[in-house]
């Protein structure tokens, strides 16, 4: 403050005012008031330092929980797990198809085509789709307790023919759909399927049908025919 | 206003206005014999309450005083003091060194006596103040009566002239404060400040005068 403002500030005022207001104005704080201000300027500062310790730990730790749970998220995704499936598998491969073991009478023979339908033989699981399946669908052991059932009946039925069936490595690959036993040809339509009554009455009119029934692709009603017709006609010589 | 002062503040004053910020700081941090208002409030800022309980302790009669003259009522003068220390306490993490802590201090009441009238709309009539003065142990019975009418008379005196007559007197009283910063914490341009503590003094003059006269007429 300059020495103008001195004089100016000395001119606003009367020093006999200032005395006498100097002389009575001696008042005191109520001490309560000057408790309660002690007291909050207190308090600030113990909140100050519970907040304090309070930030020097969580910020740190809610950093790691945050960067731990993204990395774990992260590696979860990258993991193929049960939920996407492998880049081979396909419709066609990814169900199991159970079927009946081969039979001895099975061995040898072609597929028989229907009229009509198209080969509908499911191709066989590899092991290692088979093993793919397990992991995925759930159902390894419903399909085990298959395979175990099958294995068990063919050792059944080779111990009824008196031989060993040929061994096979995969037993999966073996679950197809059966073969026909016979390849039946394209039925006629003008072709019969049984002999009648009258055929039936000459044997070698019946004889006739059955050949007929045999060259139509009726194998199975021909020999069908043919038993009936050795157990009536038991010393006709069959031409060869 | 420099008489009052003791030296080593002067030279802080002085050092503030050249340093920069940081400078001002750490001096004002440094001053130990006897620790400026500024080093204080930043020691109460780093955590210490001791600093603050001398710093309130150094500030709170007069800035009573100052609250219960300017409302003329006891109970809004405390209700305003509490507020007015509440809110440094709250605001002592923003606090800069950036003027001097009674420009600061007396700011804020200043303020917050202005938004409590607001709030209670309440015109600053004159109650029973009843001030809480401790009677000087060393002063006779009838000088102590003579007081008590004296001040009655100062606060009656006070009571007749215009509110914001009556602010500027008591910030330049009380506070100690300077035109300049009178004019900061009210708001007003210098020169009106000037005009109103003349005003101020002279009314309280003229009433102070008047009854004494009074008195020596019957005496």
């Amino acid at each position: 403050m300059n020495q103008d403002d001195d004089k100016q500030q000395a001119a606003d005022i009367d020093p006999h005012v200032s005395a006498h207001y100097a002389s009575l104005a001696d008042e005191k704080t109520p001490a309560d008031l000057d408790n309660a201000v002690l007291r909050e300027a207190a308090r600030a500062v113990r909140a100050d330092n519970r907040k304090g310790s309070f930030e020097t730990w969580y910020r740190p730790v809610a950093f790691g929980a945050t960067v731990g749970l993204s990395l774990a998220i992260i590696l979860d995704l990258s993991d193929p797990g049960i939920f996407s499936p492998p880049a081979d598998m396909s419709l066609e491969t990814a169900l199991p198809v159970q079927a009946l073991p081969e039979t001895t009478a099975d061995r040898g023979t072609e597929p028989a085509q229907l009229p009509g339908r198209q080969s509908d033989r499911a191709p066989a699981v590899s092991q290692t789709q088979g093993a793919a399946l397990e992991n995925r669908t759930g159902v390894s052991d419903e399909f085990t307790a298959e395979v175990e059932r099958a294995k068990q009946r063919v050792q059944e039925m080779e111990a009824a023919a008196g031989t060993t069936l040929k061994p096979t490595p995969n037993v999966a690959a073996k679950f197809t759909r059966p073969r026909p036993a016979i390849a039946l040809k394209p039925r006629s339509l003008e072709a019969p399927f049984e002999c009648s009554d009258e055929q039936k009455s000459d044997v070698e009119e019946w004889w006739k049908c059955i050949e007929t029934l045999r060259q139509s692709g009726q194998a199975e009603a021909a020999n069908l025919e043919l038993e009936n017709f050795r157990e009536i006609f038991p010393d006709f010589e069959l031409p060869e | 206003m420099d008489t009052i002062l003791p030296a080593v503040a002067r030279e802080v004053l002085r050092l503030e206005a050249s340093l920069s910020m940081g400078e001002a700081v750490a001096y004002a941090r440094s001053m130990s014999v006897t620790p400026e208002d500024s080093a204080l409030m930043l020691r109460y800022q780093d955590g210490d309450v001791t600093a603050f309980e001398t710093l309130y302790r150094r500030h709170k009669d007069s800035l009573y005083r100052y609250l219960l003259r300017l409302s003329r009522n006891r109970d809004t003068a405390e209700d305003v003091f509490q507020e007015v220390w509440g809110k440094i306490i709250k605001s002592r993490h923003r606090y800069r060194p950036t003027a001097k802590f009674t420009t600061f201090l007396y700011h804020v009441a200043h303020n917050c006596f202005i938004d409590y009238v607001r709030r209670n709309n309440r015109h600053m009539v004159a109650s029973a103040m009843d001030p809480d003065c401790r009677p000087d142990p060393g002063d006779e019975p009838d000088l102590e009566a003579e007081k008590s009418f004296a001040r009655q008379r100062l606060d009656a005196a006070l009571g007749t002239i215009p509110d914001e007559q009556r602010d500027v007197f008591l910030l330049h009283e009380e506070a100690g404060l300077s035109i300049d910063t009178i004019a900061q914490v009210t708001g007003v341009k210098r020169e009106t400040v000037r005009s109103r503590l003349r005003y101020a003094t002279s009314k309280l003059k003229t009433a102070l005068a008047e009854p004494a006269a009074q008195t020596q007429r019957t005496a």
